[in-house]
């Protein structure tokens, strides 16, 4: 809070009082001005920052944070390889195999498509095609997802698709899919995965 | 006359010290009214006396976060400048049109912001009792969420209409008959996300994966 002076009334006295005001209301300004004005690489020259400083890093070209203990560029997103998924029977990959990847901010996106491999409808009700596969424990869902996908008979893969849907929860079988029953010569018995992404736990 | 530490404004010989009030007090209001970067380890999701423009940091997450805008419903939108991710916030039953026959399912309905510049919706939304309405009966879309124009600062809807596949299913027996629901931000000053059910099968809706980039001119 800054401290207002009012000279008409000491002027010519003691000056401590408003020596005093002016100085903590420098350090104010001091510390409102201070971030985003110092030096890059991010941090340089900046003595003892207090947690929440920001500078400017005009060499990496973005704005450092200090977190305590380092100077923390803003994260762009990457992903890691496509890995495979184990599948549980009855199911077996399709066409492309299906796959997941995970990004370094937390989330988990799925590709390819999975079949019946009986060549049967889709059975009725949830399947669990495959169960958490995932070293590390923060990678769970944080959240049930649930999100549309598409879905096609194998025999006839481009003639005829519907509307399937994907159940990610981190609780006992880790990814379920069900589908349209369409019935007939065209009931789906193939899911396609992509673009079916959650989010885990891990802070980005 | 200068200090050895700090340049100002220099007086001159004809300022009279009576001036100090409109020289020097006005400047402290300047200073004072600049927003002051605060250390949360929970953002401040309703409380409206942070100015739009606000800096915080976060210390979970790692981030400074700027307070784009807010709105009376959803609350606080703020955007990471370090962190991939804002913490999903839920802002509550108050961004429901109707809460008396809509309400969170098991899994809420929860935001979150990047730090590119999108907005991303995941979690459900209940019927409190029965069914959606049925589009093809009743050819009217449901006015199911608030507005997100801002009630301050920027908007964060997108920058044209957007229409979004849903996921319905049936509370207690989602594996019968998934269909597709469609839901439609409108990007205006008043706009609302409305829902269309094809049918009078489902009563939740999923909005996983519904995501935009908000705003204009943002890579």
């Amino acid at each position: 809070m800054v401290t207002y002076l009012n000279l008409h009334r000491t002027l010519g006295a003691d000056l401590t009082n408003e020596v005093l005001a002016l100085n903590n209301n420098w350090d104010q300004i001091d510390t409102k001005t201070m971030a985003l004005t110092a030096g890059a690489p991010a941090g340089t020259g900046v003595v003892a920052p207090t947690v929440g400083l920001e500078v400017v890093d005009h060499v990496g070209r973005n704005i450092a944070v200090w977190d305590g203990a380092t100077w923390r560029s803003p994260v762009i997103e990457t992903w890691g390889a496509w890995q495979a998924i184990t599948l549980l029977a009855p199911f077996v990959a399709g066409a492309n195999a299906p796959m997941l990847r995970i990004s370094n901010a937390g989330q988990v996106e799925f590709g390819g498509d999975v079949q019946n491999g009986a060549q049967l409808a889709w059975p009725a009700g949830f399947s669990v095609i495959n169960q958490n596969q995932f070293a590390a424990a923060t990678y769970a869902p944080t959240q049930t997802c649930v999100k549309c996908l598409g879905c096609s008979p194998q025999a006839a893969a481009g003639a005829s698709r519907n509307i399937g849907a994907a159940f990610v929860s981190n609780a006992g079988g880790f990814l379920k899919i069900w589908a349209q029953l369409s019935g007939g010569a065209f009931a789906p018995n193939r899911v396609y995965l992509n673009g079916l992404r959650f989010y885990s736990s891990l802070v980005p | 006359m200068t200090t050895p530490n700090y340049g100002f404004f220099l007086s001159t010989d004809l300022d009279p010290m009576s001036d100090v009030n409109t020289s020097l007090n006005n400047n402290w209001t300047k200073v004072e009214n600049v927003p002051e970067q605060g250390v949360v380890a929970t953002l401040p999701a309703f409380d409206f006396s942070y100015p739009v423009g606000s800096r915080i940091y976060h210390t979970g997450y790692r981030s400074t976060f700027v307070l784009l805008g807010r709105n009376s419903f959803w609350g606080n939108f703020w955007r990471p400048i370090q962190a991939r991710y804002s913490p999903w916030m839920q802002p509550g039953n108050t961004i429901l049109v109707d809460p008396v026959n809509y309400q969170f399912g098991a899994t809420p309905l929860q935001y979150r912001i990047s730090n590119q510049g999108k907005f991303i919706l995941r979690g459900s939304i209940d019927r409190v009792a029965g069914t959606y309405p049925d589009y093809g009966a009743t050819a009217t879309a449901i006015n199911l969420l608030q507005t997100l124009a801002p009630d301050a600062g920027a908007g964060i809807t997108p920058p044209m209409t957007n229409d979004f596949p849903l996921t319905p299913y049936q509370i207690n027996t989602p594996t019968v008959n998934p269909q597709i629901a469609m839901m439609s931000i409108i990007a205006s000053g008043t706009s609302f996300m409305r829902v269309w059910n094809p049918n009078a099968v489902v009563n939740g809706l999923f909005f996983d994966g519904v995501e935009w980039t908000f705003g204009i001119n943002v890579a």
